[in-house]
């Protein structure tokens, strides 16, 4: 399951949107400018938020709790956008169904494609 | 894709979505009124213990011999941590609604007066548009494009309408209640009560509760705040909870969700936008009950919403009328419960068992809310300086 998820860079000012490729397998990441997300390394969270679809049951509570407005509510599920999420745990508690957890950032795990693309 | 015009859309078919839409035409019958619903049927799934007070719906839909009433309550019992039952108000409380049918009951008035009701369409964005908003949806019919002159976002916790025309709707974690409720059958308790049972070892910082849907039949819930939960999910603790007390029913269904028992959010208004309900933080924070007030504020929602279109001014201005409307109907009261919310947090199991104690020794017919918070006072001086900003 590949996902396209516009993004923007919650830990810095800027509103750029930049294209993510996400998936629970494999993850990768695609951007115009590697070296602005170089720049911005040292406050990437080391963990973020992720949700399992199969305990989930879409009640939207995690939603207001999410300082940067990470969490979507999506026809395909809910979904944390992993560059958005600060790491900040808000939203893992109080999920009635334990359905959030933290795992390592996809965007450490992962070294940046020399070549962008867009996955749709 | 399609591309098609509105005068209100109207975001989320709950109780405000549909008392908006229901309000915003009778104000006006020359109004477009469309809602969006994302889910595939009003009133369903039900997210929610269904307890409503009979004055509050009463005023919005007639409850005679309804079909949407599961239960008239006529009794509130409250269990203290150690078990001590405290009862309380004989008469007419409330009801427990069935709301696969009264959300529905409320469509069917709202269609009534010319709205249109579309479900399984979800909203997917939101922009500015002119002096209105440009709303990108999706649904059966495939994606669409909304133009509307007004939006009025009732889309609930998780309402992204807020977020989207620059709404701060973020709630902090000590504010949600994090809830689980199982419907339970075959099970023994008064069918013409609800039980509110408190306690640190039974739902920290909220309480659990029992609202019959019929003899031997109830919802089953618990809401807690995730802080004080021992990073057990709200779903565990009531695991424990019918465990416990009852062992022997059948769960028949289980929902869960958040309750924000917060005060409501800043600003409720933008240009040519309103946000009413669950989506604007309008949950009673004492009782974490938001049915009737989503209703009065949906009401308030739709009839600005009406007078701001025929004015042609849906400037935030304007709206703002709506905000000070709801603050001094409920919003203010809202502040007050929660000052009242935050001091009971602060006392422990020993508090409740000693108030239920005293309050057991006040005989029944005088046993009102009122005297059992003078209880409260008398045992607890501490809580003077909420109750003068509460009373003065």
């Amino acid at each position: 399951m590949a996902l396209c998820i516009e993004g923007n860079f919650g830990w810095e000012s800027s509103t750029k949107a930049i294209p993510v490729l996400y998936d629970e397998q494999d993850v990768g990441l695609t951007q115009p400018s590697s070296a602005c997300n170089l720049a911005h390394m040292s406050r990437i969270p080391l963990t973020v938020a992720v949700v399992d679809r199969q305990l989930c049951d879409e009640c939207g509570l995690c939603m207001p709790l999410c300082p940067p407005l990470a969490i979507e509510m999506r026809r395909e599920g809910l979904l944390v956008d992993p560059v958005v999420c600060t790491g900040c745990m808000k939203c893992i508690d109080p999920c009635p169904v334990g359905a959030l957890s933290m795992i390592a950032n996809p965007l450490l795990l992962h070294p940046l494609p020399s070549d962008p693309r867009l996955v749709a | 894709m399609t591309e098609e015009r509105c005068d209100v859309l109207i975001v989320g078919g709950g109780p405000a979505g549909l008392i908006a839409a229901r309000e915003a035409c009778a104000a006006d019958p020359g109004l477009d009124v469309l809602v969006l619903e994302r889910d595939r049927a009003i009133g369903a799934p039900v997210r929610c213990g269904e307890g409503v007070g009979s004055k509050g719906v009463g005023e919005f839909i007639d409850p005679t011999n309804a079909s949407w009433i599961s239960r008239k309550i006529t009794r509130v019992i409250f269990w203290a941590p150690d078990g001590t039952e405290v009862r309380v108000a004989e008469g007419d409380v409330g009801f427990i609604l069935d709301r696969t049918r009264f959300e529905p009951a409320l469509a069917t008035e709202a269609g009534r007066v010319g709205a249109e009701i579309r479900t399984g369409t979800e909203v997917t964005r939101i922009t500015r548009d002119g002096d209105g908003w440009r709303a990108t949806i999706r649904g059966p019919r495939g994606d669409g494009v909304v133009l509307a002159r007004m939006i009025i976002g009732a889309d609930g916790v998780e309402s992204m309408v807020g977020r989207w025309a620059g709404l701060d709707t973020r709630v902090p974690s000590r504010d949600m209640e994090s809830c689980a409720q199982y419907v339970v059958s075959g099970i023994d308790f008064d069918p013409d009560a609800i039980y509110l049972h408190f306690g640190d070892r039974i739902a920290p910082g909220g309480y659990a509760w029992v609202f019959p849907k019929g003899v031997g039949i109830a919802n089953v819930g618990l809401g807690l705040v995730a802080l004080k939960g021992q990073g057990r999910p709200a779903r565990d603790w009531l695991h424990g909870y019918l465990d416990n007390y009852f062992p022997t029913g059948t769960r028949t269904g289980y929902t869960v969700g958040g309750v924000i028992v917060h005060t409501t959010v800043k600003r409720t208004v933008t240009d040519a936008l309103i946000l009413c309900g669950d989506s604007a933080h309008m949950v009673n924070p004492l009782s974490g009950g938001g049915i009737v007030n989503a209703m009065k504020a949906g009401r308030l929602a739709g009839r600005t919403a009406a007078d701001a279109l025929r004015a042609r001014d849906t400037s935030a201005a304007r709206l703002q009328r709506y905000h000070d409307a709801w603050m001094s109907l409920l919003g203010d009261d809202h502040l007050r419960f929660y000052r009242i919310k935050e001091a009971l947090n602060k006392f422990d199991d020993g508090f409740y068992n000693d108030l239920a104690r005293t309050v057991n020794g006040i005989p029944l017919e005088r046993r009102t809310l009122g005297r059992i918070f003078a209880q409260a006072l008398m045992q607890h001086p501490s809580l003077l300086p909420v109750a003068a900003r509460y009373f003065v």
